[in-house]
């Protein structure tokens, strides 16, 4: 799909290229496209008058538009802060036709026309559209390890959720679980090498090629990562920690009782009373609360089908153990993103890049 | 509301007949219009983008099978939902309220409006109206912008 229209051959934004619609609410609002260099524009809708929709196209920079995308910069600011100092005005009639392009300088945009202060990216109103490429934004002060960290946990959640996830990868699960049939059946889990050794496993249930691959870094206060993935993956990914997130303090209960009732066992399991009748009494209460207990945070982290795992760990304990594994690299991964938070916006406005409210300021010199 | 046999009208009747036999089976999964539905209107009513199928003012829905149809909600707390979601979106489209309305209004449909779609879990659905269906007459505000 093409942003030209009839008309519009000699303007420069006639070759933009459709990237995709980042908010669509009753017909697209904001449209990200890209010229031949690959630089992102905004097409930002802006108002309707009798047949002709009027739409600015604003020419940006990769880390502002992430920046944008993760409620760092407001849409006011990123039109304010537009590349060339102005944007596009494009009137479009409602059968498509090119009526008008001009240019307008950022300075001279009407005020009422222009989005407010707190114009911030809203992701329930974009398109859920498989994409091959996870963007993290990473703030404050952060170097290699942060980055190999990040690394790390997002393939360790693909890894978890390739086999183990419900949906979208259900083409390949059956396979993928008889290659890892009773894989865990042996494992004892007693201190973090047994871990390591499990996503490890995991890991290579995921081709070659699709594996997690750190594609691009932009440096800048905060700065954007950006994660090569399988499409299907991402969206897993997207997917569930939109769900943690939003069950998060539920997810976090349900872990703690899954997590202290597999430590209990443990160390009844462990301790030199074992074969006492009251130690095999309450090792044998402990188990029986397991599976409620795994049920209980599959269900609320979602997406996970818990026979898969159970048929790989083939015991309760295993299958307690790989859960909460996999929540604590969910929830880590989770902390490790900076993600758009609602209750958070106020502060990232505060934090946001310093960019000059021009319509308020006096131009000044020229 | 009708949760009744799914039915598969000849598209002919429908206000929008040609456009919609152009597309692949659409509608779908109808069933006759029924019911109280609601809907984000202006007050007053503004007859083209209040009672308009989108695709007429959209290009982009002219391939998309519910843009010859019209959104509803089969409750009212649906609709201010919606009402919310656009007031948000009002601060990055200062003009959006000129396309979507601010009030909700109430209308009692019957299988002569046409046929709608079941509604999502949001409540919302798609009404297909019938040749000679003025919707404008059937609804009335029931919930002006400030309340």
């Amino acid at each position: 799909m093409t942003s030209a229209s009839k008309g519009m051959l000699m303007s420069p934004i006639a070759w933009l290229t459709y990237d995709r619609c980042l908010e669509f609410l009753d017909g697209e609002r904001l449209v990200l496209l890209r010229n031949r260099a690959g630089e992102p524009f905004l097409k930002i809708w802006t108002d309707v008058v009798d047949d002709v929709t009027r739409w600015w196209y604003v020419r940006t920079t990769e880390v502002e538009l992430n920046h944008f995308l993760f409620c760092r910069l407001s849409l006011k600011q990123v039109i304010l802060s537009a590349r060339d100092g102005f944007v596009y005005v494009v009137d479009i009639r409602r059968n498509g036709d090119l009526q008008n392009v001009t240019l307008e300088a950022t300075t001279a945009l009407p005020k009422e026309s222009l989005p407010s202060d707190d114009s911030l990216f809203d992701s329930d109103l974009g398109f859920e559209a498989p994409r091959d490429e996870h963007t993290v934004l990473i703030d404050g002060r952060w170097q290699a390890a942060d980055l190999s960290k990040l690394e790390k946990r997002l393939t360790d959640v693909v890894s978890f959720l390739a086999p183990f996830g419900t949906d979208v990868m259900h083409h390949k699960g059956q396979q993928e679980t008889l290659f890892l049939k009773d894989a865990f059946t042996s494992y004892r889990y007693r201190g973090g090498w047994v871990q390591k050794l499990t996503f490890d496993r995991l890991s290579r249930v995921v081709p070659a090629e699709k594996q997690v691959e750190l594609d691009k870094l932009f440096y800048a206060s905060p700065g954007i990562v950006k994660f090569r993935m399988d499409p299907v993956y991402e969206g897993r990914v997207r997917l569930a920690l939109k769900a943690f997130e939003a069950r998060r303090l539920e997810a976090r209960a349900a872990y703690h009782a899954l997590h202290e009732t597999l430590l209990a066992l443990g160390r009844a399991e462990d301790s030199a009373e074992r074969s006492s009748e009251s130690v095999k009494a309450e090792i044998a209460d402990l188990r029986s609360t397991l599976p409620a207990l795994s049920n209980r945070l599959a269900i609320v982290l979602g997406g996970i089908d818990l026979a898969r795992v159970q048929s790989t760990a083939n015991d309760e304990e295993n299958t307690g153990q790989l859960l909460a594994a996999y929540f604590r690299r969910l929830e880590e991964l989770y902390d490790l993103e900076a993600d758009c938070k609602r209750d958070e916006l106020v502060d990232n406005r505060e934090n946001a890049l310093a960019i000059p409210e021009l319509l308020d300021d006096d131009p000044g010199d020229p | 509301m009708s949760t009744g046999p799914k039915a598969r009208i000849v598209a002919g009747i429908f206000k929008y007949a040609a456009e919609l036999q152009r597309l692949q089976n659409c509608p779908q999964g109808c069933v006759p219009a029924s019911g109280v539905v609601y809907r984000l209107v202006h007050d007053p009513f503004d007859k083209y983008y209040d009672f308009s199928p989108s695709a007429l003012w959209k290009p982009e829905y002219v391939d998309k099978c519910a843009g010859w149809g019209l959104s509803l909600y089969t409750t009212e707390a649906a609709a201010r939902k919606r009402r919310e979601s656009i007031r948000k979106a009002a601060r990055k489209y200062p003009h959006i309220s000129k396309e979507i309305g601010d009030c909700i209004a109430r209308a009692t449909l019957v299988p002569t409006h046409g046929q709608m779609t079941l509604p999502n879990s949001e409540k919302h659905f798609t009404l297909f109206e019938f040749v000679g269906t003025d919707l404008s007459s059937a609804f009335k505000i029931v919930v002006r912008s400030d309340q």
